[in-house]
């Protein structure tokens, strides 16, 4: 009888082996900058993991006041545009792609979810800022949530819970996400192209 | 936030952002449609990427040969 060390080797070699997880070529339809979207949304995404544990370390009174923490605060900030920004676009191409498509429907739906879970994660973040800003958001937030019967365990006003969420447990959560996302598309390879229908003239004779 | 010494603010100024931010937002509103013009910006941008995107050739790319 093996052990469960041994179960889950076998279970991660059976459905994902190593020169599927780590391959060395991709498909020819994959030469366009279209499949670099997804790419450069985990790109944003180290950034602003290595730039925010820098913010968490130094504290508001760092990123308000110091000009080294001016500089982590708006590395932070455009980060999470860009995250966004290359989140939405790799959004789009995945739609125009169909990309459920050939059982790929979890692929799809980690990805939505990713995107779901990113949004209180960014969310929270414009909670933590300790100025005006944040005040005002959490004020005006507070009305929508509890409007949603969330209030009582979900508070904007509450910083300390709203800091707790942004830099631990929504950061880990969009991380697994986003790293099952990926074991996803490396198990089941990237989506092709829509083929052509018949008499359609830029379908090869 | 502009204080301290001239040199300072001089150099706060000459990293400033190339829109001044210190105005009320400016918005577009059509009826029920309401929106700020950065948000219509980034969207913009973001429509202009994609459609680039799509339409040029990845650096590298060979184009493909069709049969004549």
């Amino acid at each position: 009888m093996s052990s469960w060390t041994v179960k889950i080797r076998e279970f991660g070699m059976r459905t994902l082996p190593p020169e599927q997880l780590l391959p060395d070529s991709q498909p020819a339809y994959m030469t366009s900058a279209v499949y670099l979207f997804g790419a450069l949304t985990i790109g944003a995404l180290v950034v602003l993991l290595l730039s925010g544990t820098i913010l968490a370390l130094k504290g508001p009174s760092w990123w308000h006041v110091q000009s080294l923490g001016h500089f982590f605060n708006s590395v932070h900030l455009w980060a999470v545009e860009l995250f966004f920004f290359f989140m939405v676009c790799h959004l789009w191409g995945k739609y125009w792609m169909a990309a459920w498509r050939g059982g790929r429907a979890r692929v799809w739906m980690s990805g939505v979810v990713c995107f779901l879970v990113a949004i209180p994660c960014a969310f929270t973040g414009y909670l933590s800022q300790q100025n005006f800003d944040s005040q005002w958001i959490a004020t005006q937030g507070k009305d929508g949530l509890n409007s949603l019967g969330v209030g009582a365990f979900f508070n904007p006003l509450n910083f300390g819970q709203m800091y707790s969420y942004h830099v631990f447990l929504l950061p880990l959560a969009v991380v697994t996400l986003v790293g099952g996302h990926i074991l996803l598309v490396r198990r089941h390879g990237i989506v092709p192209p829509i083929p052509l229908s018949e008499g359609d003239p830029a379908r090869p004779a | 936030m502009a204080t301290g010494a001239p040199s300072t603010v001089r150099r706060q100024e000459s990293m400033g952002a190339l829109v001044n931010l210190n105005n009320s937002p400016y918005y577009v509103h059509l009826d029920f449609f309401r929106m700020s013009v950065a948000n219509l910006v980034v969207i913009g941008l973001m429509l202009v990427v994609f459609a680039l995107a799509v339409s040029l050739r990845a650096p590298g790319a060979k184009r493909s040969r069709r049969p004549k």
